[in-house]
């Protein structure tokens, strides 16, 4: 079992977005209500201690959408084990963004 | 097909671009790339789905926090390797960034531009205000237009050029906010006035074309903001001065006038010397030999009328310094400068090596590297206190000037006391900044044994002493240069 880390509420809301189906910057911005600034630093921690990486998608999906390539981030086996002792740490995440949520388009959005 | 970004968008791009310095070198591309694309995606759906409390701007200024996040993660991770010190050419082109962003914010800033724009120049000598010598310590108004026109027909020997005004309180209204109608001091003037008095008035495009036969006029700097918020558009607009049009003109700074009378607005009005029935103020140049005359800031003046009769006046020089943002920043450096030894370590540091050890080159290289930081930090801490001061033109100008001053003390003064701590820290060989510790002394037990902290170059040129503990010994920091390197 992972050992937990400890992460702020933010941390652990922005975790909890991106497993839930939120997968890139301004998804996760827009479901949890918190700004750029604080959005976008704590992916980068999150992402620098291992518990979430990134993946540009590919090319041919921006363009057929004709829009900018879109960076995903999803959850590292370690982050889904922080995330569940997160949860159980903060039991409110799962009523703040819901687990029923999630769907595979939001992340093409 | 070429296509047209609104200036919002350029804007937005810009500063994702400037934080993007901030991202080291090598993730720069990929970090630009991913913010790029958000704000795109943050355009696309502007206003249709997402919430009304995320705004562009505000989106694009959570870069920089990103940016520096970014940075200092992967500063942690270098941390097992040697880092590569702050340079003295990293440090002279960072000042250098602030000095232009700081420079380039008076231009982008509506509130600092006008203030740069209105900044009174010196006025020239050579002015004098004449008043009758009677009433001359009350600052009344003395002397009839009738008078003036007598002076510019005769032949003047010590005054070349006569300017007349006079004070008046009418009722101003604009026809575009009728509502706000009220009285306003009017000082009606002839048209050499201004230019006599050299003000540095701030003319719109309209007040070269005659104005189209009505008077013009030109508002003072605190009517300007008080009434119109300092809007420059309000350039070239008729408003009524006790229910006559007039166009205004222009606008004069506060400061500016060193006459009786303070007026909310100046008419330029060729009919000024026409009237009967008003007293007010005349403002005479001086030729050459009547500025030798000048002797005293004042002289008695006589004007000989017919049948041998006299009347008695007196002249007043007028000349001023400058006093704007300038002077007021000036005076703050000089608070800072005598403040500064209470923040400033009065510590210098010593030099146990010979100038041949070091070279010329490197000995003079040092206080010409000390002399650039300071000579960037100073205007960088004027334009900064220029930018704090007049960001928002509805202040009133007191506001302001202390705001001037309160910044631009305290930017000077901290700017200063940088740039010496500093120096103090910096390899005399290679101008880097010493940070390694090499070795961390405990406080002695006998007074004997070392105290103090030894600081090493990154490039190994030389060792920093530092004592804890001043001893007659061991005064003040002490550079060695390390003879093997």
């Amino acid at each position: 079992m992972v050992a937990e880390r400890k992460l702020s509420h933010t941390a652990a809301l922005i975790l909890h977005a991106i497993d839930v189906g939120y997968v890139y910057g301004f998804s996760v911005m827009e479901t949890t209500g918190l700004p750029s600034g604080t959005v976008y630093p704590a992916m980068r921690r999150l992402e620098a201690d291992g518990l979430i990486c990134s993946h540009w998608e590919k090319q041919a999906v921006a363009d057929a959408e004709q829009r900018p390539l879109r960076k995903y981030y999803r959850l590292t086996t370690a982050g889904k084990g922080t995330l569940q002792s997160l949860r159980q740490r903060y039991p409110l995440l799962v009523r703040l963004i819901p687990i029923e949520e999630k769907e595979p388009l939001r992340a093409a959005r | 097909m070429l296509r047209v970004e609104p200036l919002s968008r350029v804007l937005e791009l810009g500063l994702i671009a400037l934080a993007a310095q901030l991202v080291p070198k090598k993730r720069r591309q990929d970090w630009m790339l991913e913010w790029r694309g958000e704000l795109a995606y943050l355009h696309s759906v502007l206003g249709s789905s997402i919430p009304a409390r995320i705004v562009p701007m505000r989106f694009v200024f959570g870069a920089f926090f990103d940016a520096l996040t970014l940075r200092v993660i992967e500063g942690k991770q270098r941390e097992r390797f040697p880092q590569a010190k702050v340079s003295p050419i990293t440090c002279l082109v960072v000042l250098a960034m602030l000095l232009t962003a700081s420079y380039g914010a008076t231009f982008l800033l509506p509130g600092v531009r006008a203030e740069r724009e209105l900044a009174p120049a010196p006025i020239g000598n050579g002015l004098v205000l004449i008043q009758g010598a009677e009433e001359v310590h009350h600052g009344e108004p003395t002397i009839a237009p009738s008078q003036i026109r007598v002076w510019r027909r005769g032949q003047q020997r010590y005054f070349d050029g006569f300017a007349y005004y006079y004070l008046a309180a009418e009722s101003f209204s604009d026809p575009a906010q009728p509502e706000r109608g009220r009285t306003w001091k009017i000082a009606h003037a002839t048209a050499n006035l201004l230019p006599l008095l050299q003000a540095p008035v701030r003319l719109g495009a309209t007040a070269t074309a005659a104005n189209y036969g009505m008077p013009a006029l030109v508002l003072s700097e605190s009517g300007w903001k008080h009434r119109y918020g300092a809007d420059p558009g309000v350039m070239g607009r008729v408003v009524l001065i006790d229910a006559k049009p007039a166009r205004i003109a222009g606008v004069a700074p506060d400061g500016m006038w060193m006459l009786p009378g303070n007026a909310d607005a100046w008419l330029i009005d060729p009919n000024t010397e026409q009237k009967h029935d008003v007293l007010g103020y005349a403002v005479a140049h001086l030729t050459f030999q009547g500025k030798a005359m000048m002797r005293t800031p004042r002289i008695a003046i006589t004007a000989h009328r017919a049948h041998f009769n006299t009347d008695a006046y007196e002249g007043i020089a007028l000349c001023r310094g400058s006093v704007g943002p300038w002077s007021f920043f000036l005076y703050a450096t000089f608070l800072a400068l005598v403040t500064l030894p209470v923040i400033a370590p009065a510590e210098h540091t010593e030099m146990s090596l010979h100038t041949h050890e070091l070279g010329w080159f490197r000995l003079l290289l040092r206080p010409l590297f000390y002399a650039a930081k300071l000579g960037l930090v100073w205007p960088i801490a004027y334009f900064t206190s220029l930018n704090a001061a007049y960001a928002l033109p509805q202040l009133s100008v007191q506001t302001q000037t202390y705001l001037q001053l309160t910044t631009g003390f305290l930017a000077c003064l901290f700017g200063v006391r940088w740039a010496i701590l500093d120096q103090h820290r910096r390899c005399p060989v290679c101008l880097r900044r010493v940070t390694h510790p090499a070795r961390v002394g405990n406080t002695a037990s006998n007074l004997l044994a070392w105290s103090g902290t030894e600081m090493i170059c990154a490039g190994g040129h030389t060792l920093l002493h530092i004592p804890d503990l001043p001893m007659s010994w061991f005064p003040a920091p002490r550079w060695h240069l390390r003879r093997a390197a």
